[in-house]
């Protein structure tokens, strides 16, 4: 962590977001720091992924800032920018991983293909150098390297969401977007990714944005958590605070619903 | 002369045709879309190269016609004939000749001068679609120069084949901006795009778009630092004329595997063999 | 306060049972008192009177309604009660260690890098983290054919060593121990008391809930009831 005379990566202010009458997100509001994880817990339905996707600049917010400051020490309201100059910031600067790693990866192409494509984007044009990249973070992730020439068809579900994963680090992020990153994987496979994500984020000093329903990859990744429901964030802190002493109803209905086996 | 109007084309269709030519012009390597009109030809034959040709022609020019590099080809010869009875130019098969140039996959070998216009015939123009068949998308990422995918291309064609496989219709940057589709030209005419002094337009009949490089135009083949772009090379000249820097086509000429190589330029060709009839090198 | 050290000024807690019609539950009422360097102050309540209350709230784990809790941190002294999210983290990295009852585990993390991860979260060097971390699980008698395994399979007592292991290995300022030797056999109860001692003489300020009389004559420097600390 870092000393208090820094200033937060993403300062979120009034973010709000109506589907016609209904309300998506209202007045959200948060500060990210760099190397830190914020989880964003709620049921399903509860805003949380509307948030993350005004943030990532899939859904238009209706109203709101999200100001972030930005490698070169800009300080962008990405929620006010125009689509290109976001877009291009988006792949410079953010990652996004999404819950179905299909949606965040190109299954008809390799997974080196996959890993270089961030890379190539960015202007990389040296085929040896990319391909040194992409083993690098093959390893990183935990896939055997023999599978770099292979189409991510063959590839098993945990082994998609950490592809995914790669493909997101490679340009070294500084903030990562991601919706339930274990969502649709097995239990010993989760265990395997979160304590690849706990590694990564440490290591690279990520700041993250998580949105989740499962309470225990809330309290694995996150440092603190903004509980949401129905659209309004109900009560914030530090995520073992939250977790262990719930001050408001709908977050210890939350804590004590979930199964202990 | 014929009861067409000159050309064929009314002038009212001329006119939204030359329109969209002149954005292309000032928009080097950007698909115009056009209201392409029904030809008689049927679409895959050049029906949007006849139209730009259609537009840009007029009573003083010299058109030539080729196909895969041939003034004698069917298809060459018809396109040719349809200008003669629709429009009455001269026509002929010296490149040095032409005013105007109407082309099926090849540009030809004899440099082009100012003041010349090279017309490309284009069966797909967006070089993107392989990846997208959204033409919402592609057009997003031509707007946002998204062109990481392009590479992710080549990437795979040098981790499946060594090498990049494509041959023909390299892709290629245009004014370090837009990401082009050249066309089926061969990767040998690649190099003649870049900073060509004639004028280069690309017309898809059946995609609706046209698009264009202007003179002097920076035209980049796609390639990485350590796998640059090459053209194709062959270990002998062409038999007809002796040339060693012109693009062959392979013959067969028996049944026991005999080929031999000559040069698609059919004018190229009969130039370089006058030449050494005459003595010259 | 002296130059280490925790203040509780008449803290407040309270917990509302929601799902029984919000049923409130004072558990800490106006406590206060003061744990010095060099001092180890051990709770002495029965259960259930808000020893790990009070001290889940000095490490910034439980919400209290009133009062104030300081810590020195660093050069300075902080209110742990209204602090930022941030600098309760940062305080928790290098001021203020924890050993809670239960060792909470995270799966496929082997024992040696569960007590590793401290130092190393300090900027000590992965090798110097790792030695001294082996040199506190040989302490406390964890045998070494466990340390590439996770605790999840361990005993309690196991466990517990490794909670202790985790929080000892680093010379913390200010310790919060809440039963620290309740499963342990008496080897190992010697052994904590020896950490505690350790801690004590290098000027660290402790705060305890020990239950055994035992143990808590051997480390207590002085004791308190909660019912005591409270004000009317």
């Amino acid at each position: 962590m870092s000393d208090a005379g820094e200033r937060p990566l993403l300062r979120v202010r009034g973010l709000t977001r109506f589907y016609g009458s209904r309300v998506g997100c209202l007045d959200i509001g948060f500060d990210l720091w760099p190397g830190e994880v914020l989880g964003l817990v709620g049921e399903s339905g509860s805003g949380k992924t509307t948030v993350l996707d005004c943030l990532s600049g899939r859904r238009a917010a209706s109203a709101g800032r999200a100001e972030y400051a930005a490698r070169d020490g800009a300080i962008v309201d990405v929620l006010r920018m125009a689509e290109a100059p976001r877009r291009r910031l988006l792949r410079a600067e953010w990652g996004v991983v999404h819950q179905n790693p299909r949606d965040g990866l190109r299954m008809t192409v390799t997974a080196g293909a996959n890993v270089g494509e961030r890379l190539m984007d960015l202007g990389a044009r040296h085929y040896g150098a990319i391909r040194g990249q992409a083993i690098d973070w093959l390893d990183q992730v935990e896939i055997a390297r023999d599978r770099i020439d292979d189409a991510p068809e063959s590839f098993s579900g945990g082994m998609l969401q950490r592809l995914q994963i790669a493909r997101n680090l490679v340009i070294r992020p500084r903030l990562v977007l991601m919706d339930e990153p274990t969502g649709s994987l097995d239990v010993s496979v989760q265990a395997r990714l979160l304590d690849l994500l706990r590694g990564l984020v440490a290591e690279l000093n990520l700041s993250a944005i998580v949105v989740t329903h499962d309470l225990a990859v809330a309290r694995l990744l996150a440092h603190r958590l903004v509980v949401i429901k129905s659209g309004e964030a109900v009560e914030t802190g530090l995520t073992d605070q939250v977790l262990d002493d719930p001050q408001h109803p709908y977050t210890l209905l939350l804590v004590s619903s979930v199964l202990h086996p | 002369m014929s009861r067409y109007n000159f050309a064929y084309l009314d002038e009212q269709t001329k006119r939204m045709i030359r329109r969209a030519i002149l954005k292309a012009v000032a928009i080097p390597g950007y698909q115009v879309p056009f209201g392409s009109r029904e030809m008689p030809l049927s679409y895959g034959w050049g029906t949007g190269g006849v139209q730009v040709t259609a537009s840009v022609i007029g009573p003083d020019d010299v058109l030539k016609v080729i196909d895969q590099g041939a003034d004698d080809t069917t298809n060459a010869v018809s396109i040719r004939r349809f200008f003669e009875r629709t429009a009455g130019v001269r026509t002929t098969t010296r490149t040095t000749q032409a005013t105007l140039i109407q082309s099926r996959h090849r540009i030809p070998e004899t440099p082009l001068a100012p003041g010349q216009i090279l017309v490309l015939q284009v069966p797909i123009p967006e070089p993107l679609r392989w990846l997208e068949p959204r033409e919402a998308e592609t057009r997003k990422m031509h707007a946002l120069e998204e062109y990481g995918a392009m590479h992710v291309r080549l990437y795979e064609d040098i981790t499946r084949h060594g090498k990049v496989a494509q041959t023909y219709e390299y892709p290629v940057i245009v004014d370090g901006r837009y990401l082009m589709r050249p066309s089926p030209i061969p990767k040998w005419d690649n190099p003649k795009l870049d900073r060509n002094p004639a004028l280069l337009l690309f017309g898809a009949g059946r995609e609706k778009r046209i698009y264009a490089v202007p003179p002097h135009t920076s035209v980049r083949s796609l390639d990485f630092e350590d796998h640059p772009f090459e053209v194709e090379r062959w270990d002998r000249p062409c038999a007809l004329c002796g040339a060693s820097d012109s693009y062959l086509d392979e013959i067969v000429v028996d049944d026991k595997g005999g080929r031999m190589f000559v040069c698609s330029d059919t004018d190229f060709c009969a130039q370089q063999q006058g030449r050494r009839e005459d003595g010259e090198p | 306060m002296s130059a280490t050290g925790i203040e509780v000024r008449a803290v407040e807690k309270t917990f509302t049972l929601h799902g029984q019609g919000g049923l409130r539950l004072p558990v800490l009422r106006r406590v206060s008192l003061t744990v010095n360097a060099a001092e180890c102050v051990v709770l002495t309540d029965p259960s259930g009177a808000g020893k790990s209350t009070l001290l889940r709230a000095v490490y910034g784990n439980y919400v209290v309604q009133a009062g104030h809790i300081l810590v020195h941190h660093g050069d300075g002294i902080v209110d742990i009660v209204g602090a930022e999210p941030r600098l309760v983290l940062e305080i928790r990295r290098r001021s203020v260690g924890y050993v809670s009852q239960f060792l909470r585990v995270i799966p496929r993390v082997p024992t040696l890098e569960v007590v590793a991860e401290p130092l190393q979260a300090l900027g000590v060097s992965r090798t110097m983290a790792v030695d001294r971390a082996r040199s506190m699980l040989e302490r406390l008698r964890i045998p070494e054919r466990l340390w590439a395994l996770s605790p999840v399979t361990f005993s309690g007592g196991e466990q517990q060593r490794i909670n202790v292991a985790r929080v000892f290995v680093v010379g913390y300022p200010i310790l919060l121990l809440d039963e620290p030797t309740a499963a342990l056999d008496a080897a190992s109860r010697e052994v904590v008391v020896e950490l505690i001692g350790e801690a004590r003489a290098r000027g660290a300020a402790v705060l305890g809930a020990v239950h055994d009389a035992g143990v808590r004559a051997a480390v207590a420097t002085r004791t308190q009831a909660l019912a005591d600390s409270e004000a009317t």
